[in-house]
């Protein structure tokens, strides 16, 4: 205001000397008026800056002084954005890429906009071999505004069609869920739909989680153990004929799955093209009689309960009656039998008797604590209930006592022997790894039955009907099972389910073995036999004998007084002789 | 007096205010950089991801065993007799190997 009266004041006092009535002009009033609005134009351009300058001052006080006038207590680096995936990778326990998305190129056309139908689908067949001219003309001919043509291009083959410079073809950039080992572990990843929703295994059962989360799935599987296995499954199955195989190996320690597969399998890329047959997951959905394995739990069951001692035995010189059932042994001995001679040469005879000792409730009780009256816990929607007889009458008890009028999966079976030889402790079996300590596991029998489960385990395969396990080194126990497969009407007679169950190594158990052949057919080299001695033992020796390096077995020798002591078992005189032949 | 005062303060706000507009120039231009950076770095990322499935599917078990059988006819799986820890070795052997175990072992952690 100050500056404005001011201006006003020397306006005045320049003016007064003019403004004499006698002496006023029309032109000295002109310029008196032109004068008067310049200084008015000067004074509004002035005021105008004067505000802006005011501005700005104001702001740099408030950004200097006032404004995070300190530097911030929080030091933020900027970050580069994560790349995000539709989905999240599937990695096994040593971080091999079992799943992931890719993005790939999907070509699509506007037939209107083609100019050649004809020699479009003549130039592009010569791009993309697999599709056919005659069809690719058409399609491009039709009067609509886009059509498909090839899903999921190669980087190659998205350069070989770009390159062709057809007007009217268009690339679309899309995710795809890929798989880089094909079938290796097909039936534990699953597959996903063109949507990506999860479909099989893991795929399914993480479904929510693969999509919210970023970090990869990271499964107990070892890619290498998984391929070990599978590859020995798949020669057994050719060479021995078999319509399907099953295998499994488990940590005892913890439950961990460290490979588990079913022949015959699929390539999950190609899930679209897959027979119901091959999606089947023998391992955990299929159930099956497994015959003699049983009897591991048997002679634990009777241990522990105190019904037979390991001096104990039974008679096993006639075939056992009961009801319209007769239960014979196939390596009969036809005298008395001691419990390491029922569980060594897999007397059907002793096991049931042994059975019909422990009881009908104990033996269920047992089952339920060992959880194979109900279906197995583990992270895959393909998971088998077992079948179980109802009402639980003598004769099952006994038959059961051999592997018979129960079925399970083969997976709740591993996971059975595991707790019968890791000193007694019940594991929950996963699939997920996971770097937080595993919940304790529930005891089942005593750290001394599962002791004398070792001895009996390792005195199979060095001297009874699983001596074609041994694999030099690393102190292998198992048991045999050969089972009839159950058809309608009865057991079919030459149709078996023929299995090994293997631990080592036996001194401090570390990993369960499992072999299962289904229907397999023996040859010249197994003497025509299709037992579980003779086909799924070298199975198991020979993953044994290949995986053991790689999951830091050391072999040891078995014969040092050590590893004797521990897993010797004294056996009579007459039955040592008779045991020799 | 007042003149020179307001010639001063009108030089102070000129200068204070090219720092200003400077500063602001300089970070719009470095948020460039940043987001160029940031797309690079994406792109990397998104490469080494091709990558890795690459790696994955050229390291497939069958193929590996394939391509030893092929090219490395001689090559057998090993036996129990051929693993063994180091004390199964005779002393000298054992510190040779001890040695240079720990040499490698070294060498791996002060990899950057």
């Amino acid at each position: 205001m100050m500056f404005w009266k001011r201006k006003r004041s020397v306006r005045r006092r320049r003016a007064r000397p003019t403004t004499r009535p006698s002496a006023e002009r029309p032109a000295d009033k002109r310029a008196a008026r032109a004068l008067e609005v310049s200084r008015n134009r000067l004074l509004v351009t002035g005021s105008v800056l004067l505000i802006a300058f005011i501005a700005i001052s104001v702001r740099l006080i408030d950004v200097a002084l006032l404004q995070e006038a300190r530097e911030p207590r929080v030091v933020y680096a900027p970050r580069a954005q994560a790349m995000r995936m539709d989905r999240a990778d599937i990695v096994d326990r040593n971080g091999v890429l079992l799943a992931t998305n890719l993005t790939t190129a999907s070509l699509h056309a506007n037939p209107r906009k083609v100019i050649d139908a004809d020699a479009a689908a003549r130039q592009l067949v010569t791009a993309l071999p697999a599709l056919r001219e005659a069809e690719i003309a058409r399609i491009l001919k039709t009067d609509r505004a886009f059509v498909w043509l090839r899903r999921n291009l190669t980087p190659r083959q998205q350069w070989r069609v770009n390159s062709l410079g057809i007007p009217g073809l268009y690339f679309q950039s899309a995710e795809t869920r890929a798989y880089p080992n094909g079938a290796l572990a097909a039936h534990i990843l699953g597959y996903v739909d063109i949507d990506h929703r999860g479909l099989a295994g893991v795929e399914k059962s993480f479904d929510a989680s693969l999509r919210d989360n970023a970090a990869p799935l990271r499964l107990t599987i070892d890619s290498r153990v998984q391929y070990i296995l599978r590859a020995e499954l798949s020669q057994a199955m050719t060479e021995f004929r078999a319509i399907g195989a099953a295998g499994i190996v488990l940590d005892v320690r913890n439950g961990e799955v460290l490979a588990m597969t079913s022949l015959p399998d699929f390539d999950p890329n190609m899930a679209g093209s897959v027979r119901a047959g091959q999606r089947f997951n023998r391992a955990s959905l299929g159930v099956y009689e497994l015959g003699s394995t049983f009897k591991i739990f048997t002679v634990a069951m009777a241990l522990e309960y105190g019904v037979v001692k390991m001096s104990g035995g039974y008679d096993a010189t006639k075939p056992l009656r009961i009801a319209r059932f007769t239960i014979r042994d196939f390596h009969a001995k036809k005298r008395w039998l001691s419990v390491p001679e029922i569980f060594m040469y897999s007397s059907n005879i002793g096991a049931a008797k042994m059975a019909r000792d422990i009881g009908g409730e104990a033996q269920r009780e047992f089952f339920s604590r060992l959880g194979m009256l109900r279906a197995a816990t583990i992270e895959l929607p393909e998971v088998g209930a077992p079948l179980i007889p109802s009402p639980w009458r003598p004769v099952n008890t006994m038959t059961i006592g051999y592997g018979h009028g129960m079925a399970v999966s083969p997976l709740q079976l591993v996971a059975g022997v595991a707790a019968m030889v890791n000193g007694g402790l019940v594991n929950r079996t996963t699939l997920i790894r996971s770097d937080a300590a595993p919940a304790p596991g529930k005891r089942i029998i005593s750290k001394r039955t599962s002791d004398e489960m070792r001895r009996l385990m390792r005195l199979v395969v060095v001297k009874g009907t699983g001596k074609n396990a041994a694999a030099p080194g690393y102190v292998v126990g198992g048991k045999t099972g050969t089972a009839d497969k159950s058809g309608r009407g009865g057991y079919r007679g030459e149709a078996l389910i023929s299995s090994f169950v293997a631990a080592f190594p036996m001194q401090a158990p570390r990993y369960v073995v499992l072999a299962v052949l289904d229907e397999p057919r023996g040859n010249k080299s197994t003497a025509g036999f299709a037992t579980g001695g003779w086909v799924a033992a070298p199975i198991v020796r020979r993953i044994i004998e290949r995986a053991a390096p790689l999951l830091g077995v050391l072999p040891v020798d078995e014969d040092a007084p050590a590893i004797r002591q521990a897993l010797g078992i004294r056996l009579k005189k007459e039955e040592r002789q008779l045991a020799s032949f | 007096m007042k003149g020179a005062a307001l010639v001063v303060w009108v030089c102070l706000a000129g200068v204070a205010s090219f720092a200003l507009f400077n500063i602001t120039f300089k970070v719009e231009q470095l948020e460039g950089e940043l987001k160029l950076l940031n797309k690079a770095v994406l792109k990397e990322q998104k490469a080494v991801h091709v990558l890795r499935a690459e790696w994955s599917y050229l390291n497939r078990p069958d193929r590996i065993e394939a391509l030893a059988r092929k090219l490395l006819p001689e090559l057998a799986f090993p036996n129990a007799a051929q693993i063994g820890g180091l004390e199964r070795l005779s002393a000298p052997a054992a510190t040779a190997i001890g040695a240079s175990a720990a040499l490698r072992a070294a060498m791996v952690r002060s990899k950057p």
